[in-house]
C-alpha cells in the first residue's frame, strides 16, 4: 500500500491528537496513582477488550441491533409522516401538535415506563426507545427537505400536469436527501443512546447491561471498555453514512450549500 | 382572429386580484389578447403590471377572478393536462442531479400518459441549435448561468408542445449573455419550425424593450396598477432576425414607439417628460 503525501498529511495530525489525548490520560493515571477502581488507564481498557473479543462482540451486536432497527424504523415512519404533512393540511394540523409533544418530552424518561409496559428484558423496549429518540430529528429534517424544492422547478413540473407522486419522487425526495443525511449523522449517536438507556432500565445482555453489572461488581475497566466499544460503533455508523452520502450525491460539486 | 375557429390563444376580459395585507391589489384589469398560431408575442411592462400573472393564467397554473382564456379551444387547465405548454421560468429550474440531456428530456418523461400526440423535435439537432453540443453529460453545477438557461430553453422545446410560455427567461443573465441568448432563441424557434409540429406559438414576458422588439412579431405593452394593455405594436422586421438588424432605423423606430407607450403609461414619468415623445404611436 502506498500512501500519497496528501493522505499522510491528513492522517498525521489526527493520529498525533489522539495519541496526545490518550497519552495524557495514561500519564495522569500513572503519576497521580489513581486507583483502577476510580479510573483505569486506557491501556488497561484496551487490554480488557483484547482479552475477550467474543464477549464484547456479542454485547456490541445486541446493542447495535437494537439501535439499528430503531434507527431504520424511525426513518421509515418519519418519511411517511413528513410526506403526509407536506401534502395535507389536515395531516399537518393533526400531527404537528403530537410531534411537538414528543419533541418536548425528555424521551429518556420513557425508559422505565417502556420496560414496565413490555415486561421484557428483550429487544422490544430498546428498539422503541431508539426509534423514539431518533424519530424527531428525522421528521423535522424530512419535512424541511421535502419543502426545500425550488418554486420555479415545481411550476415547470406542474405546467405539464405532473402528479403529486411524480413531484414527490422526481423532485421532493431527491431534494430531501441532503437533509436526511444531516439528520442521520445526528441520529447515529442518538440511536445508541436510546438503546443504552433502555438497557440500563432492564436487560440481560448488551453493552448497557455490561455497564450496569460492571458498576455493581466494581469492574470499572469493563465499564470503560463498554464506552470504547460504543464510541467505535458510533464512528462506524457515521462512516457508513458518509460513504452513502458521497455515493448518492455525486452530482453535488461540494457538500456545502451553494 | 383567434377565438372563432378554436385556434391560437384568446384572452377575454381577464381580471385578477391579489390580497396584500388588508388591501386588494388589482393585478390585471379586463385584459383582451389574441395570439395566432405560430405567432411570437412579447408582453412588456413595468414590474408589477401583472404580465407574469397573465402568463400563469394562460398556463392554467392560476385561475383568474374574471374572464376566460382559451387555448386551441381548450381551457388553460385542459390544455395544461394535455401538455400543451412548454414553460420557461425566470430561473433555469433544472434538476441538479440530472445531466443537461436528462434535464432536456424531463418534461417528456413526466406525465407520460399524456402528450403522445405531440411532435417533439429531434433532440440531437435541438441540442445543436441551442449550442449545447458537447455538454450533454454536464450537470447544471458545471454549467454557467447562460448555459443553464439554454438547457431550460431546450427542455421547453423538447416537449414538442405547440405553445411556449416564457417568463423573463433572460432577466437574470448579464447583458452580453442576454444578447447572445435572444438570437439563440430566435434561431431555435426558427430552426424547430421546419420540424414536425411546425412553428411554435410563443408568449414571451420581458421588461427589456430591445429584447421584445428583436424577437417578436408583436409587442404588447402593459401598464401597471392595475395591469392593462396600453399598446400593441406590430414588428415589421424581416425574419430570420439577425443581430445586425438592431442597428437599423426600423428597429430603432419600433424601440422608440414601445418606449413611448411605456412612458405614457407610467404616471411617475409625467413630471420628467418635457415634450410628448415623437411617434407615441397608437
Amino acid at each position: 500500500m502506498t500512501w500519497s503525501r496528501r493522505a499522510l498529511g491528513r492522517l498525521v495530525p489526527t493520529v498525533v491528537a489522539f495519541g496526545l489525548l490518550f497519552g495524557l490520560w495514561q500519564a495522569i493515571v500513572e503519576w497521580r496513582d489513581i486507583k483502577r477502581l476510580v479510573l483505569p488507564p486506557p491501556s488497561a481498557v484496551v487490554a480488557d477488550l483484547w482479552r475477550q473479543p467474543g464477549y464484547w462482540w456479542h454485547h456490541a451486536w445486541v446493542t447495535g441491533q437494537e439501535a439499528l432497527i430503531g434507527f431504520v424504523l424511525a426513518l421509515v415512519v418519519a418519511l411517511l409522516l413528513a410526506v403526509a404533512i407536506v401534502h395535507s393540511r389536515l395531516a399537518e394540523r393533526a400531527l404537528l401538535p403530537v410531534l411537538t409533544m414528543i419533541q418536548v418530552t425528555p424521551i429518556i424518561a420513557l425508559a422505565v415506563p417502556l420496560f414496565i409496559l413490555f415486561r421484557s428484558f428483550g429487544l422490544g423496549p430498546k428498539i422503541v426507545m431508539s426509534a423514539l429518540v431518533t424519530f424527531i430529528p428525522f421528521t423535522v429534517n424530512a419535512m424541511a427537505g421535502l419543502r426545500s424544492v425550488d418554486p420555479d422547478t415545481l411550476e415547470v413540473l406542474r405546467s405539464v400536469d405532473a402528479s403529486r407522486w411524480e413531484i414527490l419522487v422526481r423532485l421532493r425526495l431527491p431534494h430531501a436527501l441532503p437533509y436526511l443525511f444531516a439528520a442521520a449523522r445526528v441520529c447515529v449517536g442518538l440511536a445508541l443512546i436510546g438503546a443504552l438507556v433502555a438497557e440500563w432500565s432492564g436487560s440481560s445482555e448488551g453493552l448497557g447491561y455490561v455497564m450496569v453489572t460492571g458498576q455493581r461488581q466494581f469492574a470499572t475497566t469493563a465499564v470503560w471498555a463498554a464506552v470504547f466499544v460504543l464510541t467505535t460503533m458510533g464512528l462506524v455508523g457515521t462512516a457508513v453514512i458518509s460513504t452513502a452520502e458521497r455515493r448518492l450525491m455525486r452530482w453535488r460539486p461540494t457538500n456545502t450549500v451553494r | 382572429m383567434a377565438e372563432a375557429d378554436g385556434s391560437g390563444i384568446s384572452v377575454r376580459g381577464v381580471s385578477h386580484g391579489f390580497r396584500r395585507g388588508r388591501e386588494q391589489v388589482r393585478a390585471l384589469d379586463h385584459i383582451d389578447l389574441d395570439v395566432a398560431d405560430g405567432e411570437f408575442v412579447a408582453i412588456i411592462g413595468p414590474s408589477g403590471c401583472g404580465k407574469s400573472t397573465l402568463l400563469r393564467i394562460v398556463a392554467g397554473l392560476l385561475t383568474p377572478d374574471e374572464g376566460t382564456v382559451s387555448v386551441h379551444g381548450l381551457t388553460p387547465d385542459q390544455a395544461r393536462r394535455q401538455k400543451r405548454f412548454g414553460l420557461v421560468p425566470q430561473t433555469p429550474a433544472l434538476l441538479p442531479w440530472r445531466t443537461a440531456e436528462a434535464n432536456i428530456s424531463l418534461l417528456r418523461e413526466v406525465n407520460r400518459r399524456r402528450g403522445r400526440d405531440l411532435d417533439p423535435p429531434d433532440t440531437a439537432s435541438l441540442i445543436d441549435l441551442v449550442g449545447l453540443g458537447g455538454f450533454e453529460a454536464a450537470r447544471p453545477a458545471e454549467l454557467s448561468g447562460g448555459m443553464q438557461q439554454r438547457v431550460a430553453l431546450a427542455r421547453a422545446f423538447a416537449l414538442g408542445a405547440p405553445v411556449l410560455l416564457m417568463d423573463e427567461p433572460f432577466a437574470a443573465l448579464d447583458e452580453i449573455t442576454r444578447e447572445e441568448m435572444r438570437f439563440l432563441l430566435a434561431r431555435t424557434w426558427a430552426g424547430t419550425s421546419d420540424q414536425p409540429g411546425g412553428r411554435r406559438t410563443v408568449l414571451f414576458v420581458t421588461h427589456a424593450i430591445e429584447e421584445a422588439v428583436a424577437l417578436a412579431d408583436r409587442v404588447v405593452v402593459f401598464a401597471a396598477r392595475p395591469g392593462r394593455v396600453v399598446a400593441d405594436e406590430t414588428i415589421t422586421l424581416a425574419r430570420p432576425r439577425m443581430p445586425t438588424q438592431e442597428d437599423t432605423e426600423p428597429f430603432h423606430d419600433h424601440v422608440r414607439r414601445v418606449r413611448a407607450a411605456l412612458r405614457a403609461a407610467m404616471p411617475t414619468m409625467e413630471g420628467l417628460r418635457r415634450t410628448r415623445p415623437a411617434g407615441g404611436g397608437q
